[in-house]
């Protein structure tokens, strides 16, 4: 089951017109996007399929680094490192512009806001946070409001978006 | 005119000098020549057709992507790697999978051009500030598996390498280039012109996305191409066997080369062949955004070794008479760190064995080694012989045209190539098609150019139809347009990817108005540049034919026991493709009409400078 939750940008937006006071409980009060990636390293070909849909749904743009998941050490293994959407994100801790936000169970960068210092970077402990030079701006997964691109994009179903709960 | 796709630059990297300039090249050249194989045929021709020989300092490599190499398509990582090659002395290609060509387009080239010859050993470091010669003396000597690991240790897990190993630093002229891993630039000596260049690697990272005319048209003609491969049901053989299934069928169609080409089947093919690899691999691995996984990572003493292939189960497999798939892959692993093709290799492995059956070599000319055939212990220290150039080692380097004409007796019978480079695994004496394919390919016995053997088994064995000659050019075109646009032509082959998806992407990459047929006259041309330089180098006609032995000893086993390819029809088929290609039937070269036609005056002229020909 996926669930659907609106889209990052008008979230953001509502959470900023929001009262100060009202903040925190607006952001609990959002439905939980209950989706989880699960990645099979087995079924993995190493063919990066998954990353450059993610970089063509955020920039339109051909290029698996681009990508806020990144697929590691093929040929031998595969590693899938993507944000694991932490209950006490570092990256919204160490962002200085308050660029990074959660809702919903989910983790979203607000590009409005982002100066691409790269202190989120820095912080996130699980380099899950990645960084695009070309446009000096942090990207990571946002689980596409809840129908993954990569998992769409994945021909083998090495990558599956599982609901819980 | 050009928005998207090409960069339009490409790094000159003067060794000699440690010198780099950046080239901005104009749309009318890229266009033109398409990119990849087609831009290095023409910088070949301007800059070093008229070389002494492949180990000449003016000679030059060329490391070029193509139009669609980095952009999304299936198989879309496709470096050619061109240069006057030591194997054949003409023109000499190969292509090349792994992140190369993807990182060197991102870090915003087209391509390297190496010229000159470095001092000392150098490797080259490409990322978006441009290119830097670095001191490489701390590889050389080194494996090339072991200084791609090196090198990434130093650099970063993430870079993406070629190198050489110990047979292109000593010049063996059949030296490849690896690139991340389990990809090689095998065919026709490459690495021993990057070791005569003193390269010892090429290391690169980019991050810059591509320009693309119109993404949403790339992304939807992708993403119909994907959606077609993977509804195929015949992808589940790709995933279980990848292209070791090929074995069982070459074994079925009686063209399982075995024995150094004394036979068309293997008696032991079961166990080199996709099923026995589907049991024996540890995983499935596949390019660049490609559904079809070819690959399979296996395990053998120890090692990890991304292969073997088809290729590579006939060379180190049955055509050395090796039975056993822990063995081929083990040599495959062996070729792979030594730098050797493992194509070559084998068939100069399959070679010695055969003169050592005849006592043209003896026990002592290679260091006491038993070489009779399926002695896999042999096989492993033969190919360290030729690697290092030990003992007989240093003649078997030289290819099996030298060794044979060095050996003397009978040895010319064994040597299986075709303008000096080793033929690849199709046995063709009941394939007219293939045979032609193979005599008339542009960098010697190659079956990239045209995999005819499909079309006997269609048509008929026996045939030597006129529309054999007719298939044999159409393939000659699209096979190489892949290899300008940088991706791969598996999908096309073995799951029949229609050819207009890539007119179309290429129109959406670069914003470029060519159609398909548009785009296989650009092949043409280029075919017959490269035929220019080989005639401009001095082969003719005569150099367009095959190893005696497929006309004169016939199939000794099997269904089509008694099967040889016949002299006088198979001229007569070669008359027709010079009639079809518009070249010269003496001769063998192109006709000045024919280069004037294809947009290749300077090239006419040029040829027929001389007023030969």
């Amino acid at each position: 089951m996926t669930v659907s939750i609106p889209s990052a940008k008008k979230l953001y937006a509502r959470w900023v017109d929001a009262p100060l006071r009202r903040r925190e409980s607006w952001v609990v009060t959002f439905q939980q996007l209950k989706l989880e990636l699960h990645f099979d390293p087995s079924k993995c070909l190493g063919c990066r399929a998954c990353q450059v849909a993610c970089a063509y749904r955020f920039f339109k743009v051909a290029n698996a680094k681009a990508s806020g998941i990144k697929i590691l050490g093929t040929p031998f293994n595969a590693e899938a490192n993507v944000c694991k959407q932490c209950l006490d994100p570092k990256c919204l801790e160490g962002c200085g512009m308050e660029a990074i936000y959660k809702a919903g169970g989910v983790v979203y960068i607000d590009y409005n806001s982002c100066t691409g210092c790269g202190a989120c970077v820095e912080a996130c402990p699980f380099g899950s946070m990645n960084w695009l030079e070309e446009r000096k701006l942090p990207v990571k997964c946002d689980l596409c409001g809840g129908s993954p691109a990569c998992v769409k994009a994945c021909p083998t179903g090495a990558l599956e978006a599982v609901s819980h709960g | 005119m050009v928005k998207g796709g090409y960069l339009g630059k490409l790094a000159r990297v003067n060794l000699s000098s440690r010198e780099v300039k950046v080239q901005e090249l104009s749309e009318e050249f890229m266009v033109k020549y398409v990119g990849g194989r087609g831009w290095a045929a023409r910088l070949l021709w301007d800059e070093a057709r008229d070389v002494a020989e492949a180990f000449d300092p003016r000679n030059k490599l060329l490391l070029v992507a193509g139009p669609l190499t980095g952009v999304m398509a299936p198989g879309a990582c496709k470096l050619a790697v061109a240069s006057i090659s030591p194997a054949t002395n003409i023109y000499g290609d190969s292509n090349v999978g792994g992140m190369m060509g993807v990182e060197l387009k991102q870090a915003g080239l087209d391509g390297l051009l190496l010229e000159g010859v470095a001092e000392k050993p150098v490797y080259l470091w490409v990322d978006e500030r441009g290119v830097e010669v670095r001191d490489a003396t701390h590889l050389w000597g080194m494996g090339s598996l072991e200084a791609e690991r090196k090198l990434k240790d130093e650099l970063g897990s993430d870079v993406s390498t070629l190198t050489i190993g110990p047979a292109g630093e000593n010049l063996v002229h059949y030296a490849c280039i690896t690139c991340d891993y389990g990809y090689q630039a095998a065919r026709t000596g490459l690495g021993a012109v990057m070791g005569f260049k003193k390269v010892k690697a090429v290391a690169a990272r980019g991050s810059r996305s591509i320009p693309l005319a119109d993404p949403a048209e790339v992304e939807r003609t992708y993403r119909e191409m994907v959606d077609y491969l993977v509804s195929d049901a015949r992808i589940k053989v790709w995933w279980e066997q990848g292209l070791m299934q090929v074995v069982e069928w070459a074994q079925e169609a009686s063209c399982l080369p075995s024995f150094n080409f004394r036979s068309g089947l293997f008696k032991h093919a079961g166990r080199i062949g996709g099923v026995a690899t589907a049991e024996a691999k540890r995983r499935d691995v596949a390019c660049y955004l490609c559904p079809m996984a070819c690959r399979k990572l296996m395990e053998a003493r120890g090692k990890l070794v991304l292969g073997p292939e088809y290729e590579t189960a006939v060379f180190l497999g049955s055509n050395v008479g090796v039975a056993s798939l822990e063995d081929v892959a083990y040599a495959n692993w062996l070729c792979d760190d030594l730098g050797l093709d493992v194509i070559s290799a084998g068939e100069v492995a399959a070679f010695a064995m055969e003169c050592y059956e005849m006592g043209l070599i003896r026990r002592e000319d290679v260091e006491g080694l038993d070489l009779s055939f399926g002695n896999s212990e042999a096989l492993f220290k033969l190919l360290e012989l030729i690697a290092y150039r030990r003992g007989l080692g240093d003649l078997l380097a030289r290819g099996v045209r030298e060794a044979a004409s060095k050996l003397g007796g009978e040895a010319w019978r064994a040597a299986m190539h075709v303008k000096g480079l080793e033929l690849t695994g199709y046995d063709v004496r009941a394939a007219p098609a293939m045979a032609l394919a193979y005599a008339t390919a542009d960098i010697g016995a190659h079956h990239n150019r045209a995999w005819a053997i499909t079309y006997d088994l269609k048509v008929g064995r026996e045939s030597y139809g006129d529309d054999k000659a007719g298939w044999v050019i159409y393939l000659q075109h699209v096979r190489p347009l892949f290899d300008c646009l940088g991706v791969c032509r598996l999908p096309w082959v073995e799951l029949g990817l229609s050819l207009d998806h890539y007119a179309k992407l290429y129109v959406a990459a670069t914003g470029v108005k060519l159609c398909l047929d548009d785009l296989l006259r650009a092949s043409e041309r280029v075919y017959n540049l490269t035929r220019a330089i080989a005639a401009f180098r001095g082969l003719t006609r005569a150099h367009d034919t095959l190893p005696a032995r497929f006309f004169e000893e016939p199939l000794p086993e099997g269904p089509l026991k008694g099967a040889k390819l016949d002299r006088q029809r198979f001229e007569r088929l070669l008359d027709k493709y010079f009639e079809l290609r518009g070249w010269d039937l003496k001769t063998g070269w192109p006709k000045a009409d024919k280069l004037r036609e294809l947009g290749l005056s300077d090239v006419a002229e040029e040829l027929y400078r001389g007023g030969c020909g």
